[in-house]
Formats: C-alpha cells, sequence, structure tokens
C-alpha cells in the first residue's frame, strides 16, 4: 500500500471509531458538576518545549538580545487554576517612523515555526497572592546538552552545583534520570536555594509538579523570561522590534505579546534586582541585569505586555536609565498593516541590515541576520526566520554543521495538509546550487546563490527556454545574506515535474545569476 | 440547580439556564470524548472532565469573558490529560485490583487500540490529531486552540498521521 492508501484507511478508521465513540458519549447523562471536589489538581496549560536544548544552555547564563523571532503561546491564569488562553493578537508598539529613522536597524519579527523545545516553568511560595514578589524559574536540560558549573553543593545527589551569575540570578542544578534540572531565584538567599534543592531532591518531586511549598506559578518558554529571540521557535504572539545603530552604541529591543499577571512576573524573574515605576501612566517594572542591560515591562492598554530592553554598555547609569524611560514614551502602537509590512520587510529582504545578539557582557556574541558561513561555523545558534511566501505556505532554511565538519543547508516547508523537510549538502562550498523538492502542496526550490553576491534585487524561475515559469504561485524570498552568500526560496503550485529549470537571480548591480536547478 | 419554587405556585414555563449551566452541558460531551481517549479511560476522563469543569467554574467570571471559553477548556484538558493519567493511573490500578460488585464497565474507549497510538505518540501530535479527528477542526482552528502557528500544525498532523498509519497497517490489507 502506498502512504496515501495507508493514510486513507487511518481516516477511515478513525472515522468509525469516532463514530462509536460518539454514539456512547452521546447516551451518556450529563452527571450534575460536583462542586464538592474542591479546587482542581490541575495545574496552568503547558506550552510547547524548547527544541534546541544548547541555546537554553546558553541562555539560561546571558541575558540574550536578538533579533530573530519566537513562537509563544498566550496564557493566563486566574488564583492557582489552570492557566486561560484567549485568542487574539496584542497590540504592537513601536518607535514612531522620525525617530526610527535615527537607527540603522529595524528588525521586526513575529512568531517561528516549530515548538519551542524547552519551558521554563515559574514556582511562587503556596499561597502566594499576586504580584509573587518571590519566584522561583525551573527548567530542565538533556545531560548531554549543558554542563554543570559552579561549586558543589550538598543537597543529596552527588551532581549538585551552585553557580553564581552577577548579570542575572545565581542557579544550582543537579542531574536526574538523564537531565539536569536548574532553579533560579532573584528573591531566595544561596542558603534558602540549597534549601529547595534539597527538598525537592528528597520529595522526588517530578519534573513538572510544583516545587515542595511552592504553587506552579507559570509555565512558559525562554521567551517569556529572556528577552531574546530564537529563530523558529518564537511565540506565535510575540513580536520584537530591534533598533540599533550602526556600531550597537544604542541597542534596544521592543518585545510585545498577550498579557496575564503570571507572564508579566515571568518577564522579570531571573532579573538580578527590579523596581516598581511608573510609565505611559500604568505601573510598570524597571528591572536591571547587572550592569549590562535595563528592562521596562509593563501592560499596554490591559491586553498587551510590552518589554523593552536597552543594553547599558557604560553601566546602568541614571542617564542610560532616563534614556530608557524616554524612549518608552515615545513608542506609539502600530497599525496591523504598518507592522505586517514591518515584518514581511524583515523576512524578505535583510541586506544592509545587521543585528546583533549581546551577552550578559554586553559584547557582540553572534551576527543572527547577517552571516557568512565562515563567520558562523557553529551554524545551530542560528536560525532564519520564518519566511510567509504565500498566506498558506511557510518555509525556512538555514545552514547547519554537521559531525564531520561540513555544512548542509536545512530547509522545510509546511503548507496545507502536507510538507517537507531536508538539506542540500556542499553548503561549505558556497557554490551556486538549487534543487527542487516536490510535495503534495507543490514545488519548493531552494539553493544558495554566490560567491560574491552581497544583495539580491530579485529571484526568477525559468524553464530550459529562459521563459518564466507561468503561474509562478509564490514570492521569492531570500531568508538571509551575508558577503558570499544568499539563500533562496522559491515556491510553485505548478506541477514542474523535471522539467529542466533555473533560478535567475539579479543582483543590485543589474548583473544575473543564473542557478541550475536539480 | 434549581432554585427553590413557593408552595403552590406554578412551575415556570422556561428557566433560563446560568451561562455556567448552558456552557457546562454544551461542552461537557466532546471534552468527554477528548479525555476518554486520551486518558484510555471512561472513568478518568470523566475525572478529567470533571476537574477541567471545575477550574471553568472557579475562574467563570473571566473565562466567560474569553471569545471561547470552549477552547479555553479543550486547551486545559488536553495539555493536563497526559500527566492526570500517569498521576492517576496507579491509584486507579490499586483500586482495580479491589473487587467492587456490580456490571463490569467497558473502560476503554471502542478501538483502543487506534486511541493507545494516539496516546504514544509525542504529546503535542497526540493533541492535534485527537483534535482533528474528534472535533474535525481546520488546521488553522486548531492551531488556534493550541496557541501554536498553523505551520506547526500542519506538521504534527502530517507527522502524527503518518506515525498511526505505520503503526497501524493492516497485514492483511497489504497486497
Amino acid at each position: 500500500m502506498s502512504d496515501a492508501d495507508l493514510l486513507d484507511a487511518l481516516d477511515r478508521r478513525a472515522a468509525r471509531a469516532v463514530a462509536d465513540l460518539d454514539a456512547l458519549v452521546d447516551r451518556t447523562v450529563v452527571p450534575p458538576l460536583d462542586l464538592e471536589r474542591g479546587a482542581p489538581a490541575l495545574v496552568r496549560a503547558s506550552t510547547s518545549r524548547w527544541r534546541e536544548p544548547r541555546l537554553l544552555a546558553a541562555a539560561a547564563a546571558i541575558l540574550a538580545v536578538a533579533v530573530v523571532a519566537a513562537v509563544l503561546v498566550l496564557q493566563q491564569r486566574e488564583e492557582r487554576t489552570p492557566v486561560a488562553v484567549t485568542p487574539g493578537e496584542p497590540r504592537r508598539l513601536i518607535l514612531p517612523p522620525d525617530l526610527a529613522a535615527e537607527y540603522d536597524t529595524v528588525v521586526a519579527t513575529q512568531g517561528g515555526v516549530g515548538d519551542v523545545p524547552l519551558e521554563i516553568r515559574l514556582h511562587a511560595p503556596e499561597g502566594a497572592e499576586e504580584p509573587w514578589p518571590v519566584v522561583v524559574a525551573e527548567h530542565v536540560i538533556p545531560s548531554e546538552d549543558t554542563t554543570l558549573d559552579g561549586d558543589p553543593v550538598d543537597i543529596g545527589v552527588a551532581t549538585a552545583t551552585y553557580e553564581e551569575d552577577p548579570g542575572s540570578v545565581d542557579r544550582i542544578g543537579w542531574e536526574e534520570d538523564g537531565v539536569v534540572r536548574y532553579l533560579a531565584s532573584a528573591g531566595l538567599s544561596r542558603d534558602e536555594l540549597v534549601a529547595l534543592a534539597r527538598a525537592t531532591v528528597e520529595e522526588a518531586t517530578p519534573v513538572g509538579d510544583p516545587l515542595p511549598g511552592h504553587d506552579l506559578l507559570y509555565r512558559g518558554t525562554p521567551a517569556d523570561v529572556y528577552t531574546a529571540l530564537y529563530a523558529a521557535y518564537a511565540p506565535a504572539d510575540l513580536g520584537t522590534v530591534a533598533y540599533a545603530n550602526e556600531d550597537a552604541e544604542r541597542y534596544f529591543v521592543v518585545v510585545t505579546s498577550l498579557a496575564s499577571p503570571e507572564r508579566w512576573r515571568a518577564a522579570y524573574a531571573i532579573a538580578s534586582s527590579w523596581e516598581p515605576i511608573e510609565v505611559r501612566g500604568v505601573d510598570a517594572v524597571l528591572a536591571h541585569y547587572g550592569e549590562d542591560f535595563l528592562e521596562v515591562s509593563w501592560i499596554e492598554g490591559g491586553d498587551t505586555l510590552v518589554r523593552v530592553a536597552e543594553r547599558t554598555p557604560h553601566g546602568a547609569t541614571a542617564t542610560a536609565r532616563s534614556a530608557l524611560l524616554a524612549l518608552v514614551e515615545q513608542l506609539v502602537e502600530a497599525g496591523d498593516e504598518e507592522w505586517r509590512v514591518l515584518v514581511g520587510r524583515t523576512s524578505a529582504s535583510m541586506e544592509g541590515e545587521s543585528s546583533e545578539e549581546f551577552d550578559g557582557q554586553g559584547e557582540p556574541v553572534t551576527p543572527t541576520t547577517l552571516l557568512t558561513l565562515e563567520d558562523h561555523p557553529e551554524g545551530w545558534g542560528w536560525r532564519p526566520s520564518t519566511s510567509l511566501i504565500t498566506p498558506d505556505v511557510e518555509a525556512r532554511a538555514w545552514i547547519e554543521e554537521l559531525a564531520d565538519g561540513t555544512r548542509q543547508l536545512g530547509y522545510e516547508v509546511a503548507t496545507d495538509g502536507s510538507g517537507t523537510a531536508g538539506a542540500i549538502v556542499g553548503a561549505d562550498t558556497s557554490a551556486p546550487l538549487a534543487l527542487r523538492e516536490q510535495f503534495a502542496g507543490g514545488t519548493l526550490i531552494v539553493g544558495l546563490i554566490g560567491p560574491d553576491v552581497d544583495q539580491v534585487a530579485g529571484l526568477e524561475l525559468r524553464d530550459a527556454d529562459g521563459r518564466p515559469v507561468d503561474a509562478l504561485d509564490a514570492a521569492p524570498t531570500a531568508v538571509a545574506s551575508g558577503t558570499s552568500l544568499w539563500l533562496l526560496l522559491l515556491y510553485t503550485a505548478v506541477d514542474v515535474g523535471d522539467e529542466p529549470l533555473s533560478v535567475v537571480a539579479r543582483s543590485t548591480s543589474g548583473a544575473e545569476i543564473v542557478v541550475a536547478v536539480d | 440547580m434549581d432554585e427553590e419554587r413557593p408552595e403552590g405556585s406554578a412551575p415556570p414555563l422556561y428557566v433560563e439556564r446560568s451561562p455556567f449551566d448552558a456552557f457546562y452541558a454544551r461542552e461537557y460531551h466532546p471534552l468527554l470524548r477528548l479525555a476518554w481517549t486520551l486518558t484510555g479511560r471512561r472513568d478518568l476522563g470523566e475525572e478529567l472532565v470533571q476537574e477541567t469543569m471545575l477550574a471553568a467554574h472557579g475562574t467563570w467570571t473571566r473565562v466567560s469573558g474569553y471569545a471561547s471559553p470552549g477552547g479555553w477548556a479543550r486547551r486545559v484538558l488536553l495539555n493536563n490529560a497526559r500527566s492526570f493519567a500517569r498521576r492517576r493511573a496507579a491509584e486507579v490500578r490499586a483500586l482495580d485490583r479491589v473487587a467492587r460488585p456490580g456490571p463490569s464497565v467497558d473502560l476503554a474507549p471502542p478501538d483502543d487500540e487506534l486511541w493507545a497510538e494516539v496516546r504514544r505518540l509525542p504529546e503535542r501530535q497526540a493533541q492535534v490529531v485527537a483534535l482533528h479527528y474528534l472535533e474535525d477542526l481546520s488546521v488553522a482552528d486548531i492551531a488556534a486552540l493550541l496557541g501554536i502557528t498553523t505551520a506547526t500544525t500542519k506538521v504534527h498532523l502530517h507527522r502524527g498521521r503518518q506515525a498511526l498509519a505505520a503503526r497501524l497497517r493492516d497485514p492483511k490489507e497489504e497486497k
């Protein structure tokens, strides 16, 4: 049987099973709600977990401010009952155009593809009420993806260490069942955090359950806790616009997402200190991350959590604070179309833009949108934003390094009910190459253009006679640029079969680069 | 939840249900389908629905203001089904060993071989597949309900169905 036949058989079987189930359920008398059961034991709805554990290993130690996108789910909560989910879109705050023009880089992103493969849980003391001044952040990373640093401590397991982080909060970690479990809190002393870890071990509290003496306050993604953007793993409702001067002397990001009190608390869960302030006529929190970052957060309009983080290379001085607060007051709400254009411009064309990721010391770490293979052999640390090729087709591509040191261009595409993924090996040659990937939803053309192409003005798919392929139901999308490389994605709903094809890229100087499609 | 009627007065022709009562009556069966299949046992499913509904009841002032209280309830139920079943499984097994009088009840859902394979899927895939089959929701609706992108939903659905098809293929149907 073909795959399609198997899927058809599955669908038929499921339809029969559902019909039988419906018959049984429909005969069920709806019982009264048993209010005597007491408070439900359910916790809030879970979110996605990170897929890239190494990202968290790095992110846990630094406050990363980057310029890629993130995916998140909305979570709200009332008292200690399950989280609520409100469909909807948050407001998007940006600088007004005249001020934005003062920055060399303006990058906006929203959402991503894939679940965020790591989860951060926030615990508050049992019975604590909003605004939960003391919280403990917990995350878990597979043992092979992290290293326990710091001083050995005794909590009843051999591997426990206590790690001090002047740029954020201290954390304790220990290994259990193939994972490393980390607890971090700005509100607990070293002794208190060690005691909590010891109790967790002694009581064999499973991952996912409230820590001893605590309620599970929030489950979220790293993007809830770090003002960071991880391409492809961005929460769906989370949008970020980043502004940077050419030399990144001034660099800040504005992150907007749907709001809840718990999500707001998560926003400064690992700040080294924080203070209540007022901005834009509402309560706000000014969080300090050592001397390296300041971040203001508040709920705008009752429904949108806004976080504005600025790198402070000269320390969190009164001047830096005033500058940040002044900036916050100038933010304006972007219209839907304005936001869409801003995000679209970023994902479709990155030429001339530089955006960087900074570590807790304020040093640039990894350019995230302007990259070359030579600059970033690690590969895994970078993922391009999702490219929305048509309203129904999303695709992305990235460079990754294999175990043997070679690199490849990975890609995936998803459309209504189908998708495909793959990779082109030999990406380290930077030689022009492209291939077609046919799937139920159409044909994806993916490949590399280069070397010596730093900008592409347009892409076109042509047949063997050099004629544009008709009815190309796609927008050409370049997803990354560097000094010698472009990645490209083309999609067509036309059945191109094995017809010889080529991609023609026009550089900004008018030159054409022809790449044969395998 | 009926109010007491003064003696001798005529019964009301129409009793307006509270919004929560209406929500409860409307959503009980759909939630039970999800809970039953995702826990694998009817009693556990009923218990999970009760807990979900209690959560909704306790926060009804807020939940009722959401665009889709039913979506909220599904999300809560889905995201807690696996841990709930795991947590209760040991207790239930212990209880099952205690002889209980009365007619036996078929606790497993119809064609539990299928649903057992759904439960074996990675959690998010299982949720997407369950919503696809049991609720007949579109990809966009599933994505909105789970708070993930449509692309992610498509991938989960595609992979989930593929995995199920491979595991459940019937050798007799092989040509």
